[in-house]
């Protein structure tokens, strides 16, 4: 991976190890969909599974303390981009061992923002999936999950699916519930399951990230100096000046 | 890599393609310049050939229309049915299509299928030797990755408004209209509800929006204060705050919301997200205020300050006030 040198903040100078590892927003939106559904309709179980190094044990401890019932972790070595191919493909042949009727991801990552890792899991199992869900209820009579998502100009969907099927859960109104301290300290002394890498094999991740850069400037992003009052006094004058105000 | 044959798909609702459709073909039109034999839309949808026929004609490129009734359960996984035959038919190097709400059901499917890399999001391309590199962001916006795909298909999801395709004159269309038969899929589409964006909002000179930076909900009242201010105003937020019900959903800027483009776009605590830019981007001109100095909504803005939303709005709606008082005395004198 190269980065490129720039006065600061480059990714190069960031220590990595250094990082607070914490679960991305939107799977703590999908952990909390899961708790709500099994709240709602009854007695099932509730893995976490993750893909990553030691760092990656903290968020199946925070979906523990949240009250998912246990925590697996495929070990792989530290890769701050790696490949939804190679992710998406571990976790489907984890699960393929499985009998899961739903698997929940969130919509995409914090740190990649590709949003694949769900869709290639749902691929591989040749499971149907849905995508941007942030309602998901049950149809006890027919066996079906009703889900409700955005779409462009935000119109909604209303799709229906049964199971066993793959959701990715964008955040919605109902926010992900917060461990309590109690629940927090028995999840760190929970036992988690690794799944040594070598137990499955590497899927060809078919791309890379090859480097990091700042963004484009998309406008002038001129910046007003000076101390808050100074600041809010040039901004009013600007903005008079230019007939917006 | 080698784009000998692209496919570009497109989604048709009763002959209608999401605008940035045709600037897809900007993107495959680069990385065809010397290999390719064959660009070829593929139109999927109502009256997909009244579509097709417009993108053909705008490019040059032929396209076959895959006809759907409108009112048959249009979902990702019936698409990915219909399209299945024809990508495999073809066996295109590169697949290019948007990047929506609708395509993120599409796109990791192809590339399984195809047994192709897959690029979401693309923003840019850059060209390292013969290879091209893909750009998009990352970490909120704060970072873009450059992704290669190995030396394989290639399925690419372009973030819409990021190429600029300039029309080739007015081509005669090449077409060619298919009905596929229709393929049992387990997703049903049950109902599609309207949006309900407020015209206050979409039509308002000035906006005002709320990110999570702003806090906390009783600052709503604060940016309020601060809109009233401004003629046609309306006040504004992100998703993050319409999901914590600071501001109700209707008055959500971004992909999955309203697409404002005000005179004045006032972004107050907003970090930048891209699905949030794409809904403001057509502003005339941004002033962003927030607090972390590297938050990604400075390289959308033209006029940035970092300050503390708690201190700053106060002393701008009063600057501002002083400053309208100024005005007329001015005048008057």
């Amino acid at each position: 991976m190269t980065f490129p040198d720039t006065p600061s903040q480059s990714p190069a100078d960031i220590d990595w190890a250094g990082t607070a590892w914490q679960m991305s927003r939107y799977d703590e939106y999908a952990v909390e969909v899961a708790l709500q559904l099994r709240e709602t309709y009854g007695a099932s179980r509730i893995d976490a599974i993750t893909v990553g190094d030691e760092n990656a044990g903290e968020v199946l401890r925070r979906a523990i303390g949240m009250g998912v019932d246990h925590g697996v972790r495929v070990q792989q070595s530290f890769d701050m981009f790696p490949s939804p191919f190679t992710i998406g493909g571990l976790l489907a042949a984890y699960a393929r061992e499985k009998t899961y009727d739903l698997i929940l991801c969130g919509v995409m990552s914090d740190d990649l923002m590709q949003g694949l890792v769900g869709s290639i899991i749902a691929g591989l199992l040749r499971w149907p999936s849905l995508t941007s869900v942030h309602t998901v209820d049950y149809r006890e009579t027919s066996g079906v999950l009703r889900c409700e998502r955005e779409v462009e100009g935000g119109r909604q969907e209303v799709l229906e699916v049964g199971l066993p099927t793959l959701l990715t859960i964008q955040s919605g109104i109902q926010a992900p519930r917060y461990p309590a301290l109690s629940k927090l300290l028995r999840a760190n002394q929970y036992p988690l399951e690794v799944l040594p890498a070598a137990s499955l094999a590497t899927p060809m991740g078919r791309q890379r990230v090859c480097a990091i850069t700042p963004p484009e400037r998309l406008r002038a992003g001129v910046m007003i100096e000076g101390t808050a009052e100074s600041k809010a006094r040039q901004l009013a004058k600007l903005l008079a000046t230019k007939g917006l105000c | 890599m080698s784009a000998r044959k692209v496919a570009i798909i497109a989604e048709a609702e009763q002959g209608k393609t999401n605008s940035a459709t045709l600037d897809l073909a900007a993107l495959t039109a680069r990385l065809a310049e010397n290999e390719c034999v064959e660009v070829r839309w593929l139109v999927v949808g109502s009256n997909a050939a009244d579509a097709g026929t417009e993108l053909s004609r705008g490019t040059g490129y032929p396209a076959v229309a895959l006809e759907i009734p409108r009112e048959a359960s249009i979902t990702g996984e019936l698409l990915v049915e219909v399209l299945h035959p024809f990508l495999m038919d073809m066996r295109p190097d590169v697949i290019a299509l948007l990047h929506t709400s609708r395509s993120q059901d599409l796109v990791a499917a192809l590339a399984l299928a195809l047994d192709a890399a897959c690029i979401t999001g693309v923003q840019s391309l850059v060209m390292q030797g013969d290879a091209p590199v893909f750009r998009r962001a990352v970490l909120g916006g704060k970072w873009m990755a450059g992704i290669q795909a190995d030396d394989r298909p290639l399925v690419l999801a372009v973030l819409p408004g990021y190429f600029k395709f300039e029309k080739v004159g007015r081509t005669s269309a090449v077409m060619e209209t298919q009905r596929p038969s229709l393929p049992v899929t387990r997703t049903r589409l049950i109902e599609v509800k309207e949006s309900v964006t407020e015209a206050a909002l979409t039509q308002a000179a000035t906006v005002v929006a709320a990110g999570r930076g702003i806090g906390s909900e009783n600052n709503i009242d604060l940016l309020s204060r601060l809109a009233a201010l401004f003629p046609k105003s309306a006040v504004a937020g992100s998703r993050i705050v319409c999901d914590g019900e600071w501001l109700p959903y209707h008055r959500q800027v971004g992909v999955t919301g309203a697409m404002v483009a005000p005179e004045l776009y006032l972004a107050c605590g907003i970090s930048g997200a891209i699905q949030h830019l794409a809904g403001m981007s057509g502003s005339r001109f941004v002033v962003a205020i927030n607090s972390d100095p590297h938050a990604a909504i400075f390289n959308a803005a033209d006029v940035g300050v970092v300050e503390d939303l708690n201190t700053f709005l106060p002393l701008l709606i009063e600057a501002i006030e002083k400053t309208g008082t100024d005005t007329d005395e001015h005048g008057l004198r």
